[in-house]
């Protein structure tokens, strides 16, 4: 409560500037935590790539043409059939690096921002009733979610993806709901050690109903590590559906998938041109990256305990 | 104590059960089978031959009895026959299995053994070159996913060292330095998420607990540093991480499937996924049944243990 009316406090005083008060933030969390802010810098970057993957306007070349005498032309390389330059040069087949890149930046974000909502939501709406009301429903939920992450989540998406027959909507979907049981568990913990506290029992004596309790004065109180997990759940996603399409069974060509990009012409041409395995790599290996830095460094933020220790 | 591990091993056994409902009715899912998606190839798809098949194999008897006879048949040490391999199911296991334990091990070890001077060196000597080091090494290894550091190491190891990975399985009884060959360099790739994880976990315990008042109180009784640092606070901040270090052991057979596809090491990984490849019903419900029999019991050591870390847990 005491944060709420420092902040109230702090919009009053500077309201007649609004972007200039979220600048300074941004500027202070900058100070504070230089590497959370690069990190947050390359997440928006991977999401302007994304947007512009969608949209075409980052986009220089059609990504899936093939172009038969364009085949491995490198960095900056100049297109034989009149297409301009390639600023990631082309791969066997004489597609676009660059466009594949930032159009499978549309696939990873989709996917794991996708992944993470739907998760986190069915998981919240699982995880507070089941806290809430306990019992038998409680127990059963509980153990289908200790069942479910006992096993290895790509083992889990490998046999479900292959029986359902590979495809990258059928891969989110499965990632989507395997992904449920984590959010659940910090949702149930955290409401059963707020359930008991006084201003919960003061709510049920004026007569708040369940629901009201559950929407006002409950999740309030998880968001902090709601947050928190759901830059793990993104970046697991990013990674799953990367492991998937590199398998073969998630993405499937010609859609471009980071993934999927370095087990085909990646892993068969990496002794002349590891170009076409890097670049890929490196992307998904950046988004991890900053998925995970700007993660802690949220929750450092929000966590009074850390705070100080910087 | 005695108790509590009676009563988690009871509960296991339906726990395990309906694995096995869910194991046998995912698999019952797949479109096409495994006869008409290897006849189409080699006889084309005569009818009555493909129901001939069928019927020898007891793919038409109804789904319940096809359960009991399979669940029968797992108690007694008939796994069925792998399609694919032309073997015994258990034979197949029994052979992939040691590979993938192997390399299980080395990874978890390389990994714990390597993060745990990492993380305390990283914690004591806070925001000095040691720490800046040890943290770059962990996000660099939570960064970059398990294939993509294998193709890596498959590209340079070529290209620098002249090393490819070593094809097939090799005993590490008969050939122990070809075995090694193999398995310390997929074990390290294994390890890497481990490893990283664990020493960024472990920094932040670390920090914590030598905040904490009773190692004020250590150091106020002249203890000596060392004696602080590993006797009060180290066991301490490793709660936490055998926690994690439960989950990683989970993510650590999942990321083996990788790693043994993208290095050739033909244990439970590679029979995996070349079984769902070639919709081999019995291998794959055998699989998947020791994949989650081993991630279920090494659950129940991870909860274990933690009250022979902290004395304060009793079960």
């Amino acid at each position: 409560m005491a944060t709420q009316t420092t902040a109230g406090a702090l919009r009053t005083e500077q309201r007649p500037n609004p972007v200039g008060a979220s600048l300074t933030k941004v500027w202070k969390f900058t100070k504070r935590n230089p590497l959370g802010a690069f990190a947050g810098l390359l997440c928006m970057l991977t999401l302007v790539a994304a947007i512009g993957g969608w949209t075409g306007w980052l986009l220089t070349h059609n990504p899936e043409r093939f172009r038969g005498a364009d085949r491995l032309i490198g960095y900056f390389g100049q297109s034989n059939v009149g297409e301009g330059t390639y600023i990631l040069g082309t791969d066997d087949l004489g597609r676009d690096m660059w466009s594949r890149i930032i159009k499978g930046a549309q696939l990873s974000i989709f996917f794991g921002l996708g992944v993470a909502f739907i998760a986190i939501v069915l998981g919240s709406i699982i995880g507070l009733v089941s806290a809430y009301f306990g019992g038998w429903m409680d127990l059963i939920v509980q153990r289908l979610v200790d069942l479910v992450q006992t096993i290895p989540l790509l083992v889990l998406a490998i046999a479900v993806v292959s029986v359902t027959g590979p495809g990258i909507m059928k891969g989110f979907w499965i990632l989507a709901i395997l992904s449920i049981p984590r959010p659940v568990r910090v949702i149930r913990g955290s409401v059963l050690s707020v359930k008991n506290e006084t201003y919960v029992e003061a709510a049920k004596s004026l007569g708040a109903t369940s629901n009201r309790i559950m929407l006002k004065h409950v999740l309030p109180n998880v968001t902090a590590p709601m947050i928190v997990l759901a830059s793990y759940l993104i970046a697991v996603a990013i990674v799953v559906e990367a492991s998937l399409s590199f398998l073969g069974i998630g993405a499937q060509p010609p859609t471009p998938s980071w993934g999927a990009m370095l087990t085909g012409s990646g892993n068969l041409f990496f002794q002349t041109n590891p170009r076409l395995a890097l670049l890929p790599g490196l992307a998904i290996s950046i988004l991890v990256f900053a998925t995970n830095m700007f993660g802690d460094a949220v929750r450092d933020e929000l966590d009074p305990r850390l705070r100080g220790s910087r | 104590m005695q108790r509590y591990i009676i009563r988690r091993l009871a509960f296991m056994v339906p726990t395990l059960l309906f694995v096995t409902v869910c194991v046998f009715a995912l698999v019952r899912i797949m479109p096409g089978d495994y006869i008409a998606a290897q006849m189409a190839e080699s006889r084309g798809s005569d009818p009555e031959f493909l129901d001939r098949m069928r019927e020898e194999m007891g793919l038409n008897e109804p789904a319940p009895l096809q359960y009991f006879k399979w669940l029968g048949g797992i108690a007694t040490g008939d796994w069925g026959t792998s399609y694919w391999q032309n073997r015994p199911v258990l034979e197949v296991i029994r052979k992939a299995l040691p590979v993938s334990a192997q390399l299980g091990t080395m990874a978890i070890v390389f990994g714990v053994a390597v993060s745990i001077p990492l993380g305390v060196v990283s914690a004591v000597k806070q925001n000095r070159f040691p720490d800046y080091s040890s943290r770059m090494l962990a996000v660099v290894g939570i960064s970059i996913p398990n294939f993509f550091l294998a193709l890596l190491v498959i590209i340079y190891g070529a290209k620098w060292f002249g090393w490819f990975p070593p094809q097939g399985t090799r005993s590490i009884f008969e050939d122990p330095s070809g075995n090694l060959q193999q398995m310390m360099p997929a074990a390290i790739i294994l390890g890497m998420t481990l490893m990283a994880q664990n020493t960024r976990l472990l920094r932040t315990t670390m920090l914590e607990t030598l905040r904490a008042d009773y190692v004020r109180t250590a150091r106020a009784k002249g203890l000596n540093e060392r004696t602080v640092i590993y006797r009060h606070a180290f066991r301490n901040a490793l709660i936490p991480v055998v926690t994690l270090l439960g989950f990683q052991i989970i993510t650590t057979v999942g990321g083996s499937v990788i790693v043994e596809q993208v290095l050739g090491i033909n244990g439970i990984g590679q029979n995996f996924i070349g079984a769902v490849q070639q919709r081999d019903y019995p291998l794959v419900q055998g699989i998947l049944l020791v994949i989650i029999t081993t991630t279920l019991v090494v659950n129940l050591l991870v909860d274990l243990s933690y009250s022979i870390l902290d004395p304060r847990i009793k079960y």
